[in-house]
């Protein structure tokens, strides 16, 4: 399998005399007309998601997304998930075996926005010849974040009951989309959200004073996305 | 329908004896759909038969059996006989025949050429053979260059027939070779109106497109030449030869970037068996006209590394095939089948005659004649020995003929070949003498290049430059792609002063 990919460090010219600039060191170059055009269209999508940094739960998501791209490189999306999460067997053997009630606040939503920009397009040739574009993209944006307490690890005095609490976060992320027409990608995102979370809010008692720090998911999703 | 309707019709007029006998069995069974039995009853009442009328009759029952028993060929045999009679009814039914055939099976054309070596009545030419029997007598005057009474013929050819087309686009060659272009073009567009009824459309339009190139070549219209030069796909066998032509158009653009970038792609390794030695000189010449001196010299030493060893053995392969010429044939077949051992050096050559419409479909008929010949082999038990042999040494002939004329055929290609290689070889010279700089001046001068637009700027494959649109920039870095062919496009600066 051959790969190659073109960076593109500037805003792709749409005239020749802007082409000559780009790759000038280059005395044989191919110009064509772009395979996959983003600029001015919508990205409707969605993806399987899971968070992959947790001890003990698992947390799977299903997302959607709508996009907009401004030119090939800039674009914009809002995202929404929703999921649930299960217990690690390490979990409930330190439940069962050795009484210990770990703390546990599990993601069950999230949604906002980010901005993307695309600095790399590329292609891979596969054995047969095919040919498979591809571009790279990163994003930062943020939006709120809902958290599921559980308070399983409060005894039964606790007057705490089972809710979830929403935190803002921010988000930077790296992604591909493969384009295997051209209007359908398949796309992978690894996400990094960093939230806000109150300490008081886990605490088995409520009115329990507490203060501000941050927590992390990273998230890897895949999916699908079609250009409109 | 018709060919039992007029042999029942005729039946009286057999004489008497064996073959009257042989004859009514033989339109017993036919009429019983039995074309295996009713087969080499119609041979025996043909070979016994003293009256020629009567002769023909049973050859029609023959050449109809076979027909219908799927050996084309060999029926073509028997209906030329018919054609050839000088018997009105029996020509047409001769002719419908042949262009029946010639519809399921494209005849050779020596067997078709026959046809027309006599005087044909035309009144004589039925509705249903009017197609076939003016497209391939035209064809033969277009042949011999007789262009007035081939462009009368092709003109007769009724639209419906399904050869309509191919004389539309025949007249819109024999207009343009005749110098009207605007007719031409116009022949050339009706034809691809209709294109879509043939069997190889989109080979068809190929063709026209890259006529309609040309003419606009011509007309010094390079940006619409370069437009319908475009139209050729990739996976074309044509695609090679217009990017090789539409070179030429951006050298007379004064594109020296363009014309080089498409010699790039003719030079790629993908390519290395294709046969395109003019692509060297007029990458030499781009580069000469560029004052990169240091890279025509490059050119011309390719030209000569590659070409150098074809000049010898090509006139000693064409010198055989004009004494013997199965013998280019066979090599060519073999080269094509990928069997050849001998004959390295020229290579690029027997690849260009490999791959020439005229080998392809005689190669194409060969196999057809040996599937007939091989299909005898397990013959009916019932067929008589010496009918299965009769068939047999027909379609044996058959491919000898067909050898013979396509060995002639390619060893005149050949010939052509070796005269352009050897134009090519003394350009090759004056250019290492740098004394063509004053040639490409004088054709400047001479096609009035200046007036043609300068301003239009092309990206690669052949496409103009469209204001706003999006493109994707692939660097080459000795890498050749297989998607980036016929996109490539040089980036440098002449280095002539002033």
């Amino acid at each position: 399998m051959l790969k190659k990919i073109l960076i593109l460090l500037c805003l792709t010219p749409t005239v020749l005399h802007g082409a000559d600039e780009l790759f000038e060191e280059f005395e044989i170059r191919v110009i064509r007309p772009r395979y996959f055009t983003k600029r001015h269209r919508f990205e409707i999508g969605a993806q399987f998601a899971a968070i992959t940094n947790q001890t003990f739960v698992y947390t799977y998501l299903l997302a959607a997304n709508v996009g907009y791209h401004f030119s090939e490189q800039w674009g914009a999306e809002l995202v929404g998930a929703y999921g649930l999460s299960l217990e690690k067997t390490e979990k409930q053997i330190l439940d069962k075996d050795f009484d210990i009630n770990t703390q546990v606040a599990t993601t069950e939503r999230y949604y906002g926005g980010n901005v993307r920009w695309t600095p790399m397009y590329g292609k891979y040739q596969l054995r047969n010849g095919r040919l498979i574009y591809f571009d790279t993209f990163l994003s930062a944006g943020g939006g709120l974040l809902g958290i599921r307490q559980r308070y399983d690890h409060c005894g039964e005095g606790s007057t705490r009951s089972p809710g979830v609490f929403d935190y803002p976060f921010f988000e930077l992320g790296l992604g591909q989309r493969f384009f295997v027409s051209q209007s359908d990608s398949l796309r992978w995102d690894l996400k990094g959200q960093v939230y806000t979370v109150n300490s008081s809010d886990s605490a088995c008692v409520e009115g329990t004073e507490g203060e501000n720090f941050f927590a992390p998911n990273i998230t890897l999703q895949l999916g699908y996305g079609r250009f409109l | 329908m018709g060919v039992r309707t007029y042999m029942l019709s005729s039946l009286l007029s057999l004489s008497a004896g064996s073959a009257f006998a042989d004859y009514t069995s033989g339109l017993r069974l036919f009429n019983a759909k039995n074309y295996t039995s009713s087969a080499p009853e119609f041979y025996s009442a043909f070979q016994n038969a003293k009256e020629k009328k009567s002769r023909l009759q049973a050859a029609l029952g023959l050449a109809t059996s076979l027909q219908r028993l799927g050996f084309s060929y060999a029926a073509t045999e028997y209906f030329a006989m018919l054609v050839e009679s000088g018997h009105a009814a029996l020509f047409r039914e001769g002719l419908e025949a042949y262009a029946a055939i010639d519809e399921l099976t494209p005849l050779s054309r020596e067997t078709i050429a026959r046809l027309f070596k006599q005087d044909v009545e035309l009144s004589g030419v039925g509705p249903a053979a009017r197609g076939f029997f003016f497209y391939y007598a035209g064809r033969e005057y277009f042949q011999r260059k007789l262009w007035r009474q081939a462009e009368e013929l092709f003109k007769q050819v009724p639209p419906v027939s399904a050869l309509f087309p191919k004389a539309l686009f025949h007249l819109g060659i024999v207009s343009h070779l005749s110098g009207n272009a605007t007719m031409s073009e116009r022949y050339f567009d009706k034809a691809l109106e209709v294109a879509s009824t043939l069997r190889n459309s989109d080979w068809f339009r190929e063709q026209v497109f890259l006529n309609l190139a040309r003419l606009h070549y011509e007309k010094q219209d390079f940006v619409r030449a370069v437009e319908f030069y475009a139209k050729i796909p990739r996976d074309s066998e044509n695609w090679l030869t217009a990017v090789l032509e539409s070179a030429w158009a951006f050298f007379l653009m004064e594109k020296p970037n363009n014309t080089l970038g498409n010699i790039h792609t003719l030079h790629s390794p993908f390519f290395e068996k294709r046969f395109f030695p003019e692509s060297f000189i007029l990458q030499a010449t781009s580069f000469l006209r560029l004052c990169r001196f240091d890279r025509v010299k490059t050119s011309v030493d390719e030209f000569d590394r590659r070409y150098g060893p074809v000049f010898n053995q090509l006139r000693e392969v064409i010198g055989t095939a004009e004494k013997n010429p199965e013998f280019i044939y066979e090599i060519v077949r073999d080269y094509k089948m990928q069997k050849l051992e001998q004959y390295q050096e020229i290579g690029t050559v027997l690849d260009a005659l490999s791959r020439t419409d005229l080998f392809k479909q005689g190669l194409a008929t060969m196999e057809k004649l040996a599937d007939e010949e091989k299909r005898l082999v397990t013959a009916p038990s019932s067929w008589p020995r010496p009918f299965a042999d009769k068939l047999r040494s027909l379609l044996e002939q058959k491919q000898s003929r067909l050898v013979q004329d396509l060995g002639r055929s390619l060893q005149e290609q050949g010939q052509f070949y070796l005269r352009y290689l050897n134009e090519l070889g003394a350009q090759a010279k004056l250019i290492t003498a740098e004394r063509l700089l004053g040639r490409i001046e004088a054709l400047r001068q001479e096609l009035q290049i200046h007036t043609t637009p300068k301003k239009e700027n092309f990206i690669g494959g052949l496409q103009p430059l469209v204001l706003g649109q999006d493109l994707e920039y692939w660097p080459f870095e000795g890498e050749y792609w297989e998607d980036e062919l016929g996109g490539y496009v040089y980036n440098i600066a002449s280095k002539c002063r002033g």
